[in-house]
This record gives structure tokens, C-alpha cells and sequence, in this order.
């Protein structure tokens, strides 16, 4: 129930620069996810939000209102930790009612608020349990719960289901999303799996490095990513990359692999686009598994024909990967024989799909 | 230089017998010969160590059940449970309990407030490391040789705390040891100024484990840091704490020395605990079978008592150790 404002804000440990001139408006109620592998300055910006790290310089706003100095206590804030952080000595009631129990709520009151939260997160037959007897799901849900039984400002999530197991998580993605819809409440989230943002966030901002590289909904970070490392972080498996040059002829832009087996005329708007950043020589092309086709054996009638490398059935679809001069390609299809690696299979490009980086800075040309 | 295994152009360990016993060692325990073989070297140990305590307790179980008899050539007269039915008409004996609970506890209840606020304080300050090293000196000092700081200390001619206390107007007459009210505290500061170290460093260790995460979410939930510290450093300091109280209350029950330099038991019996009466009826009065019979009440009651201990500490002691891992 509160806009959050991260207005060029930076981080330092000593001399390392965990977080550079950060600058994010989260929306009321929005569900913004901070994605990036380890060490990206995701989780200090999160524990800057939570008042739990000092900032080093710039300015957090919950509304209007400044929150750089006000300790964690009086933030009106909700965080749900990596490890839960669950009070071991007390059950998972008094866990859930210590927040209450903090702002001086009576007794009644806060029954009804933690059985609400429980029977929403389904754990009330386990209320009256210690976290010792609780699976990892069950601690989850807890932490969770002492988190939404007041109605804070602002949720933090610090990688709330990196712990659980691959089924539980996909599980709570779809709850955690459903629950931050039915509190209406701002949301932050932190994770480094990109599959949750996709899923979960309304908007994601990416960050390496301490840097935030794009913010966006997850269908602009998944189909216009800005730079390379943005496109090779998000989407699984992830994009394939292939170091190119530019060959004009005529009025047409073609990009040539640096082996020269592979050749793709672009379109005249791409070209407009190369040609207004003003790309030239040597460029990097991104092209997602989906976006690439292939096709098994001699007579094929694709563009291209490359050499299996080795093929990983996954059930319905499969994923093949295939050489291609120097260059090897991860592609994604329906599920088919697709002959013994080694053997020839051709190969196409959906052109309107493609990437192309800059092969220095590995800025975003389209 | 070492040689590696590879070096030595050994692949698999298990050709290896001794690194093959070495990385399984807890299977050895349930290899029968091999525990057998295991059984034979510990048992000269075992009979050593239970010669040394099994002995004298078994003396002391004989002495307190006897009238000893100390001028060479007499033997001792079989006197039954005498000793310990005179204990209970004994007003010393039962003063002498009391006395050592009232010290004890005046000990324990300063020495760890004092112990845990000084750890917290000094937790994670930058002059730590130099503030322990300067705290442990009380604690390398001989018990006798900290008493007779102490005495010194007191002294009513040139004792500086004495000095100071009168000068507060604190004291109105006579000396500190002399006097029935302030001699115990007399020697519970001494015990204190000795023995809190022990107690902080007992629990800066434990503050170490503290779980972050724990205290960082409580501060989310909205409390304070006194708050914080009672709700969640202090239960998860209990096993230390227990550690810390189990050590300094068995100590009270059997150290003397301090006592003995200082006052003797007295004035008049105020600091007559129970190990110094027990000193006093077997090697002032020489009636060692009574001091026997005291001896194995003190020693009853000790372990009562640590059991008593453990029970109340147990609880939140396996719950946060067995949380530890999950």
C-alpha cells in the first residue's frame, strides 16, 4: 500500500561497490522482482529496503516519506528471509504472532489474525508445532505467514523458495503470485532464479554487478532484452550466441559467421536499425532455442545444414544441439528422431527473432 | 615435502588399509574383534581413572560409616549411620547449607548479569580482542592468591576498597571482613571479580551463534534491541549459559580456598559455608568420619542439583541444537 522509491542509491563494503547509483519506482502493489546471479547487489538493495544495511548514499522513499534513517522496527515492513528465520523456541502460532505481539495488539485480535493467515497458507493443523517439526515447505509457509499476518507497506522476499525442492517451488510460485494479488500489497522480491521472475513479477529489474542493466515487464526483458547479458541471464535454456560480421550487398545487410558457413539476410527494418546505431564489422547475433528450426537428415529443405552434436529428449519436447561450423547452437522442438550425433540435419533461422549485440559492450543493436 | 597418494601410485584408497580404517572410522565400532581390540587398549585407562576416583570415594563411603580414629595403633570403631543422624541435631551443618546457598546463589545471579552484559557490550566491538585478554587476568590468578588481593583490598589500615567504601560514607565502622553484613559480600565480590570472565566469555561464544537471520527478522517484526535481545539472543544462549552455571555453581560447592584466607567462616559464622565447616570438623577438629558423612551430602546434592540443572536447561538445549541443521 505504498510506491517505493530507490533514488540513486549506492552501496559500498569497504572499498567494493556492491550497489552503483541505483534507481527503481516500484508502483503501488506492484510485484517488481530484483534478478541477478550472485553478488549482483540484488540482496543488499533488499536489505537496504529493509533497513537491516546502512545506505552509503542516496535515498529510499516508502510514499513520501524518507525511511534512510528510521530503523527496521518502525519501516512497517514484512520480510521473508532465504532460511525463514524461524524462532525455534517458540511454535509456529507464537512465530506468527510475534509481529502483533509487537505492536501491543491484544490477545483476541491476534488469534484471529494468525488462524486468517494460517488457514489462507493452509498450516493450521501445524499451529501449535515447534519449526523443528516442520519440512521445509511447512517453515516456508510459516515465515510467510509472520509476514502477512499485519498488513505492512511493503513485502520483501530474499529468495523465499530457493531452499524447497524443484516440485514444492513451482508449486509456490503460482501461491505466492495468487496471495500477493489477493493482499494488494507493494512487493520486492529477490531472486536469482529467472524462472520465478518470469513467472511471478509484474516487472523485473535485472542487475549485474551492482547495476541495474533493464527494467521491464518480463515479456519486454524476455523479447527485447537490452544488452547480452540480460538476454543470456533470462530464459532457459538460455539464448545462443555467435560471434558475426556485417556483409552489405547492395542495398541488403547480411550477417556471416566468422567460420562463414552461416549467412542471414536481414530485414529491411533491421537493417535500418544496424545502419542508424551505425553497427559495422564485427557483431554478436542472440537467438533464442525456440526461435531456431530443425530438422533431421539429408533432404531437408532448410537454409543450413549442420552436424548433431548430441540431443536431450525432455519428454514432450527435446532439446538438440547442433554444430554449425565453429559455432555450437542449443535448439528447442517437438519432440522427434533426430538421428545419432554426428549425422547431418538442417537448419533455419526465424529471422524476425534475431539478436544483435555489440561485441564490445554488448549493447542491444535490435 | 609429503607424498601424495597418487604420487605413489596408489588410485583407489581402499588399497590402501590405513587410509581405508582412517576414513571410515566410525565403522571400526561396529567391527566386533576390531572393538575388542579396541576394548584392550582403553582398559588400562579405564582402571587407572577408576582407581583414582573409585578409591577415595569408596574411602569416604567407609569413613563416614566409621568413628576413624587417628592415634596410631587404634582401629576404627564401626559406628553405622551416627554420623549422618547427628547432622540433622548439627545447627553448624544446617547454617552451613544455608550460608552456601545464599552464596552461591549472591554469586551466580551477579557473575551472570554481569557476565552477559558484559559480552554483549564487548560482541562485535572493535576493542574485543583487547578487553578479553585484559578480563582473563582475574581468571589465571590461584583462587588463594586472588583471596589475599582481596584481604588486602579490604584491609582496614591501608586496604584502598576499604579507603573508598568508607570515604562514600558506605561503611560506617569497623572493617569489611570483620563485619557479619558486608564480609559476604566481601567475598562474593571477590568471587565475582574472579569468575564473571569466565561467564562472559562462556557467553560471547555463544552470542557468535546467534542465529542472524533471527535477529534480523525480529527487528523486521518491529522490536527494539532490548526487546531483541531477551526474545531471541537470550534463548539462544541458554545451552551456553547452562554450560556457564553448571561450572560456576559445582566451583562454589567446592572451592574454598578464597573463603579460608579471607574469613575463615567468619565473622561469627557469616561466611561459614558448608565446604569450610566441613574443613573445619575434619582438619580443625580432626573428626573425620563426621567430615566424611558432610562430604558425601555435599556431594550428593551436587549432582542433584546438576541434574536438576540440565532438566530445566535441557528443552530449549536439543530444540535450537536440532534446528541447527534444518
Amino acid at each position: 500500500m505504498a510506491t517505493v522509491t530507490i533514488s540513486d542509491v549506492w552501496k559500498y563494503y569497504g572499498k567494493t561497490v556492491a550497489v552503483k547509483e541505483l534507481n527503481i519506482e516500484v508502483r503501488d502493489n506492484e510485484f517488481l522482482c530484483l534478478l541477478g546471479p550472485s553478488g549482483c547487489g540484488k540482496s543488499s538493495t533488499l536489505r537496504m529496503l529493509a533497513g537491516l544495511e546502512f545506505i552509503s548514499s542516496g535515498d529510499i522513499y516508502f510514499g513520501d516519506t524518507r525511511v534512510n534513517d528510521i530503523p527496521p522496527k518502525d519501516r512497517d515492513i514484512a520480510m521473508v528471509f532465504e532460511n525463514y528465520a524461524l524462532y525455534p523456541h517458540k511454535t509456529v502460532f507464537e512465530n506468527m504472532a510475534n509481529p502483533l505481539k509487537l505492536q501491543k495488539m491484544n490477545k483476541v485480535d491476534i488469534a484471529e489474525r494468525v488462524e486468517w493467515a494460517a488457514k489462507m497458507l493452509e498450516i493450521t493443523e501445524l499451529l501449535q508445532r515447534k519449526p523443528v517439526e516442520l519440512s521445509g515447505g511447512q517453515k516456508q509457509r510459516t515465515a510467510i505467514g509472520r509476514a502477512i499476518v499485519r498488513e505492512p507497506k511493503v513485502f520483501l522476499f530474499d529468495e523465499p523458495i530457493a531452499h524447497l525442492d524443484a516440485k514444492l517451488r513451482s508449486h509456490m510460485r503460482g501461491e505466492l503470485k495468487h496471495l500477493q494479488r489477493r493482499l494488494e500489497t507493494t512487493t520486492i522480491y529477490v531472486t536469482h532464479d529467472q524462472l520465478e521472475g518470469m513467472t511471478m513479477a509484474d516487472r523485473i529489474a535485472v542487475m549485474h554487478e551492482g547495476v541495474l542493466q533493464q527494467l521491464g515487464t518480463p515479456s519486454e526483458i524476455y523479447n527485447h532484452p537490452v544488452n547480452e547479458f540480460v538476454a543470456g541471464f533470462v530464459g532457459e535454456p538460455p539464448m545462443n550466441f555467435v560471434d558475426c560480421y556485417i556483409e552489405r550487398q547492395d542495398d541488403a545487410v547480411a550477417l556471416v559467421n566468422d567460420s562463414g558457413q552461416m549467412k542471414l539476410l536481414l530485414s529491411d527494418a533491421q537493417s535500418r536499425a544496424l545502419a542508424e546505431k551505425s553497427a559495422d564489422g564485427v557483431v554478436r547475433l542472440g537467438i533464442r532455442p525456440d526461435d531456431l528450426f530443425v530438422e533431421a537428415g539429408q533432404g531437408h529443405g532448410l537454409d543450413f545444414t549442420a552436424k548433431i552434436f548430441i540431443t536431450e529428449p525432455l519428454g514432450g519436447d527435446m532439446l538438440v544441439e547442433a554444430e554449425l561450423g565453429d559455432d555450437r547452437l542449443t535448439i528447442k522442438r517437438k519432440i522427434a528422431d533426430m538421428g545419432q550425433p554426428g549425422e547431418a540435419c538442417g537448419l533455419a533461422f526465424n529471422i524476425e527473432k534475431l539478436h544483435v549485440f555489440d561485441r564490445e559492450t554488448g549493447e542491444a543493436f535490435f | 615435502m609429503t607424498i601424495t597418494e597418487s604420487e605413489r601410485g596408489i588410485q583407489d584408497p581402499s588399497e590402501y588399509r590405513g587410509v581405508r580404517r582412517i576414513d571410515h572410522a566410525p565403522q571400526i565400532f561396529n567391527n566386533q574383534p576390531a572393538r575388542y581390540y579396541l576394548m584392550w587398549l582403553l582398559l588400562p585407562a579405564i582402571i587407572l581413572l577408576a582407581g583414582i576416583s573409585l578409591y577415595p570415594f569408596v574411602w569416604l563411603i567407609y569413613m563416614s560409616l566409621h568413628e576413624v580414629q587417628l592415634a596410631p595403633g587404634k582401629s576404627d570403631l564401626w559406628a553405622g549411620f551416627d554420623n549422618f543422624s547427628r547432622l540433622f541435631s548439627d545447627k553448624n551443618f544446617a547454617r552451613g547449607w544455608l550460608t552456601l546457598f545464599k552464596y552461591s546463589a549472591l554469586c551466580l545471579s551477579v557473575e551472570i548479569s554481569l557476565g552477559v552484559l558484559v559480552a554483549v557490550i564487548l560482541n562485535n566491538s572493535r576493542l574485543e580482542k583487547l578487553f578479553i585478554t585484559i578480563f582473563l587476568m582475574p581468571m589465571m590468578m590461584a583462587p588463594v592468591v586472588a583471596g589475599f588481593l582481596y584481604m588486602f583490598l579490604y584491609n582496614g589500615t591501608f586496604g584502598w576498597y576499604f579507603w573508598l567504601l568508607r570515604s562514600l560514607g558506605v561503611l560506617d565502622g569497623g572493617s569489611i571482613l570483620g563485619n557479619k553484613f558486608w564480609a559476604m559480600f566481601g567475598v562474593v565480590a571477590t568471587d565475582v571479580w574472579q569468575w564473571t570472565p569466565l561467564i562472559a566469555l562462556i557467553t560471547l561464544a555463544g552470542l557468535k551463534r546467534v542465529p542472524q537471520e533471527q535477529v534480523e527478522a525480529n527487528m523486521v517484526d518491529g522490536a527494539g534491541p532490548v526487546r531483541n535481545f531477551f526474545s531471541v539472543a537470550l534463548p539462544n544462549l541458554y545451552p551456553f549459559l547452562l554450560i556457564a552455571i553448571l561450572l560456576r555453581f559445582m566451583d562454589n560447592f567446592r572451592f574454598i580456598d578464597t573463603i579460608l584466607i579471607m574469613t575463615g567462616g567468619g565473622p561469627a559464622n557469616a561466611t561459614k559455608i558448608l565446604p569450610t565447616y566441613l574443613f573445619d570438623v575434619s582438619f580443625k577438629f580432626f573428626e573425620l568420619g563426621r567430615g566424611a558423612a558432610i562430604a558425601f551430602t555435599l556431594l550428593l546434592l551436587t549432582i542433584l542439583l546438576g541434574l536438576v540443572l540440565t532438566k530445566i536447561f535441557e528443552d530449549p538445549t536439543r530444540k535450537i541444537k536440532s534446528n541447527g541443521g534444518g
